[in-house]
């Protein structure tokens, strides 16, 4: 983070003497997959699987919903949760009373379009905000503001602390919606460094402002979930400085694209200062 | 110990020959400034083909059968100098040149009948004397030779206005960069837009592409050895430059008149200023310069000792206000003893320091956060030239390497109350013995052939990992200091054969293998000052390269033109690459992201060189094909490399229209390189995310690109009247120079990057493609005296 914001600040001394230009290039049309987006949490409700497919790269951005598939998630107890389509929406599948288990094994098993794809995936603890706030950061206190000077003191920041068990191996992830509506930012940590210490940051790139609402939840998830969201985030771009770009490294079998998860998550509320 | 044994085995057959034989060696100075010229060419005029070349110590030794002999000395844009010299015992002839007169008036050089290329076995080899470069036009006026070099064939730029070069296929790691010895591990200033190299404190640089000698190891794809000025031995002399980019004062003087001398020569850049200038209110506090600090001292301590110290420092710094800091840079010092044990073996031995690390700084005071990594070595090497006879001349020697790997240094000020485990160091070390031979048969063929041993080992303290499939750690292994981790060990034969046809032209032939046992680490497309080196360790294989290389050459008019053509075919073992989605950065599990494949790289090179006369200049035209096949990416199948291109072209024509107007122009041009762009596209957490079908499997545009130049230059002479009151010429004292000249003269838009992303309007897909650098003009005055 701290590296690409440092960068920024020297390319945008560059780019005073550089232009942008909207140009043709001709792309190859991959062949359609499905992309599953399967989610499933320890709170009741808060669980879907989206099931829709992939398109060329230059057709709109209304992507094809599959109807019809067979949606089940299997514990590692052998219990079956049937995933039904919902009435209202094409392509998502629904089990209001499913709720993730700690320390769990979950396997999915999708059949769409004559497909059968499956993913496994393993739920660890549930973890707790110590503090989760959002003001100016003049009212911040100093220690958790460093290098924050880039910014004007009256902007408004959302700042947060949770503490991790001494045991390394925790992935974490942060969800924000500000007023109801979905952050779009990935806020993602491992333990590799600070193990058992704690963890605290700010959610660079949320836009918010004094009476915004937000809700945020603080979820944990195993290392392929957490491949799968660092490599979306890194990978996926094709900007100067990026990475040689490429799929996010999927959990799914039969070259599906997409995620399955299984997360434990504390959630809360606050009204920005 | 079995080269060693194999050397003497070939020093004893060889004593066999010689009888009655006596030698004349001596070192070759310019007479202005005293510094040692390298590569001045002796040769009899009664033996025609026998003849000697100078080391980079400006030091020769022939020997020949008793008798007269005609010696003349003769180096490019020098006057000749011819000695009688009789040969009944060993000779000691220390020469100075002097610069041709006509160089002064009519600012052209003297063509002479070197022929040079045609007679060593050297091929795959480019030279650059610093003082030829100085009018080619560059980015923002700054002599750059790196960027220089990639105007040549099969050296190919790392992107637009960047220092990093690729050579016959090899990554941009793969380049053992040598600053008086000394490697200097990242070799450029502001993400690759500069090099490290101040021009003004260089003499002399030469790129190895294909089979370098047995002296050289470590790297892969090429040796790039540059010098730097002695420092004048004769009289206090200053020079300097003032530029858009940077300013730059180099001062040299004697320490005791021909006995000794040093240079210290600073180079400053104010990018700082230029964020002020910026729109964005944001930028005020920030601050970002960087700097290079050459310095040298040389000192004859009797006709047969001479001491070198050298150095080079050079950091970029960001800062904004106290609380966000970023440096980084090379530090390097040389401490160089050369021995004349006799007038047939000279001797060399060298200490070498050098380190390269940056530093994160976030907060200040207690409060501070501080993120470093940093590589340093302590190196030794003594290297020997035996000029056995005039058909032999053996080098040999050894080199030592202590190397230190500090991935990441952690520090938390004490009031932020936690802690950090650093990412743990690595140490190796490095060694190697190599024995080479310049073997002439007849006048008419000449052989190269050396053997290089080098063994890595991987010491301890330190912990190993064994992965699983995932990269997920399955066993640690502990080792105490100094305690053996693993050693790797190779054996690099090096050949070279060169036929010469008849006196205009000569085919060349050349193989050789080599070792890479430190790789940089980065994910990035771009080069950056957070890349880190890693060493060979269990799951890092050393880099195996097998290059084979044939050549024809051929020169025109009188030597004055020169021509060659050279083809290669590389294969690569162990090639590095990353697993989709690789966490590098900070992370102690990085050799678990890590891939590993083969390459190979196949090329056909043409140069056609013009080296004096009032219009000077090259055409280079490079046909080439990288590829790699990696388990893991691109489901396994071959791929082009991304320095993979298909056409590279340049063309550098510099033209003296008189003593005081210069004229320089260039041109490139190269097929854009791989790159992967999406095929897809679906949709994620509401998100539009791009989806890829193969790695490299698309082009970026054609490139191509033309700067000019214009130097004009104050008066060079001056008349006045001598004690006879007749008018002579004399060259003036201050001399000035002012050099303009335009990048991309006629604004062509190449593209940097191409981004794909949605359009906020239309909700579709569009590629936006950033250009850097449209036309740059730029203007730079430079002065000596």
């Amino acid at each position: 983070m701290k590296k690409v914001f440092t960068f920024l600040l020297i390319i945008t001394a560059f780019l005073q003497i550089s232009c942008e230009e909207v140009i043709d290039i001709p792309l190859n049309d991959a062949a359609q997959k499905i992309v599953v987006e399967a989610f499933t949490s320890n709170i009741e409700g808060r669980s879907y699987v989206k099931l829709t497919k992939s398109s060329t790269v230059y057709t709109n951005n209304n992507f094809e919903k599959i109807s019809g598939a067979s949606v089940i998630i299997t514990d590692q107890n052998g219990i079956n949760s049937v995933f039904l389509e919902d009435s209202t929406e094409k392509g998502l599948y629904l089990f209001p009373s499913f709720k993730v288990e700690n320390n769990m094994t979950y396997d999915l098993k999708i059949n769409a379009d004559g497909e059968e794809i499956t993913g496994t995936a393993t739920s660890s603890f549930t973890p707790s905000l110590d503090l989760i706030m959002g003001a100016p950061i003049s009212l911040l206190p100093d220690t958790l503001t460093q290098g924050l000077e880039f910014f004007d003191p009256s902007t408004r920041l959302i700042l947060y602390l949770f503490s991790d068990p001494i045991p390394t191996g925790d992935n974490y992830r942060i969800i924000a919606y500000i007023n109801g509506e979905k952050d779009n930012n990935y806020y993602i940590t491992n333990d590799l460094i600070g193990s058992g210490e704690q963890f605290g940051g700010v959610l660079f790139g949320a836009d918010v402002d004094s009476a915004d609402v937000v809700h945020v939840e603080l979820l944990t998830m195993d290392n392929a979930n957490y491949d799968y969201f660092y490599s979306l985030v890194n990978n996926t771009g094709t900007g100067p400085f990026a990475a040689t770009p490429s799929n996010p490294v999927s959990n799914l079998t039969n070259n599906a694209l997409g995620y399955f998860g299984a997360y434990l998550m504390d959630t809360t509320s606050f009204v920005v200062f | 110990m079995k080269i060693t044994l194999l050397a003497f085995t070939l020093l004893l057959s060889l004593h066999l020959f010689s009888q009655n034989n006596y030698t004349i060696s001596g070192n070759i100075k310019d007479s202005e400034t005293g510094e040692d010229i390298i590569g001045a060419q002796i040769t009899i005029k009664e033996m025609e083909g026998k003849g000697a070349i100078t080391n980079v110590y400006g030091f020769y030794s022939l020997t020949l059968p008793e008798g007269k002999y005609t010696v003349n000395y003769r180096f490019i844009g020098y006057k000749t100098t011819t000695i009688k010299v009789e040969l009944n015992q060993n000779i000691r002839k220390d020469l100075e040149l002097g610069v041709s007169a006509e160089m002064l008036n009519t600012v052209e050089v003297t063509a002479e009948k070197l022929g040079e290329n045609l007679k060593t076995t050297e091929m795959g080899v480019d030279k650059i004397n610093v003082k030829d470069i100085e009018s080619i036009p560059v980015l923002f006026g700054e002599k750059d030779i790196l960027k220089t070099m990639q105007l040549l064939p099969g050296v190919k730029s790392a992107g637009e206005g960047n220092s990093g070069f690729y050579v016959r296929g090899g990554g941009s790691d793969q380049n053992l960069i040598l600053l008086d010895e000394a490697p200097v591990y990242n070799a450029s200033h502001l993400l690759g837009f500069f090099s490290v190299f101040n021009s003004d404190a260089l003499k002399d640089v030469k790129l190895y592409k294909g089979a370098a000698p047995a002296e050289f190891g470590g790297r892969l794809s090429s040796v790039m050895d540059i010098k730097m000025k002695e420092g004048n031995s004769k009289k206090l002399a200053a020079s300097g430059g003032i530029g858009l980019i940077s300013s730059r004062l180099t001062l040299e003087a004697p320490i005791v008149k021909d006995k000794g001398s040093f240079i210290i020569s600073g180079r400053r850049t104010y990018v700082d200023q230029f964020l002020r200038f910026s729109n964005n209110d944001r930028l005020d506090g920030a601050g970002l310069f960087f700097y290079d600090l050459n310095a040298k001292a040389n000192y004859r301590i009797s006709n047969k000792d001479r001491i070198f110290i050298s150095g080079y420092l050079g950091r970029d710094q960001f800062k904004f206000g106290e609380q966000l800091s970023f440096d980084w840079g090379n530090l390097t010092s040389t401490v160089r003893w050369n021995h004349i044990y006799s007038p047939k073996l000279f001797g060399n031995a060298t200490f070498i320091f050098s380190k390269y690390n940056y530093v994160i700084g976030i907060g200040e005071g207690n409060g501070k956060i501080e993120l470093g990594s940093q590589i340093q070595d302590f190196n030794f090497k003594k290297d020997f030239d035996y000029y056995l006879n005039s058909n032999h001349t053996l080098k040999f020697g050894a080199n030592i390497i202590h190397h230190t790997f500090e991935p990441g240094d952690i520090n938390i000020g004490e009031d932020l109350g936690f802690t950090i485990d650093d990412i743990p160091v690595k140490h190796s070390v490095e060694s190697a013995l190599y024995v080479s031979d310049d073997h002439k048969i007849g006048k008419r063929l000449n052989l190269t052939y050396g053997l290089r041993y080098s063994n890595f080992t991987q010491i301890g303290p330190g912990e190993t990992y064994a992965f699983d499939e995932e990269g997920n750690v399955t066993e640690t292994t502990t080792y105490q200091t100094n305690e053996k981790v693993v050693a790797y060990n190779g054996l690099s034969p090096r050949f070279g054969v060169n036929l010469i046809l008849n006196e205009k032209s000569s085919l060349k032939a050349g193989y050789s293998r080599t070792y890479q046992y430190m790789h940089l680490i980065s994910n990035s497309t771009s080069a950056t000052p957070t890349d880190i080196w890693l060493p060979s360790s269990n799951i890092i294989k050393p880099q195996v390269a097998d290059q084979v290389s044939l050549g024809y050459f051929r020169n025109f008019r009188k030597n004055t033109i020169e021509f060659s053509a050279e083809t290669y075919y590389k294969s690569f073992q162990n090639v590095i690459d990353y697993r989709d989605g690789a966490e590098v950065t900070l992370n102690p599990n990085v050799e678990a992201e890590l891939l590993f494949g083969i390459g190979r790289a196949y090329g056909l090179e043409l140069l056609l060189k013009k080296k004096t006369g009032k219009f000077t200049g090259w055409v280079s035209y490079t046909l080439s094909k990288t590829e790699n096949q990696i388990e893991g990416i691109n489901n396994g199948d071959w791929f082009s490399a991304k320095q993979d291109r298909t056409h590279d072209i340049s063309v550098v024509l510099m033209y003296n229209l008189n003593e005081r107007l210069n004229f320089s122009g260039s041109w490139v041009y190269y097929t854009g390189n791989a790159v992967t762009f999406p095929s897809g596209k679906y949709e994620i957490d509401g998100q539009v995310i791009n989806q890829y079908t193969e790695r490299n499997g698309y082009r970026m545009p054609n490139y191509h690109r033309m700067d000019l130049g214009i130097t004009l230059y104050n008066k060079k002479t001056k008349i006045v009247k001598d004690i006879d009151n007749k008018s002579v010429t004399v060259k003036k004292k201050f001399q000035s120079n002012w050099n303009f000249s335009v990048y991309n003269v006629y604004g062509r838009e190449n593209a940097y990057s191409i981004t794909f992303g949605t359009n906020a309007e239309t909700g579709l897909t569009e590629a936006t493609k950033l250009a850097l650098f449209k036309i740059i003009p730029s203007i730079t005055y430079n002065f000596n005296f």
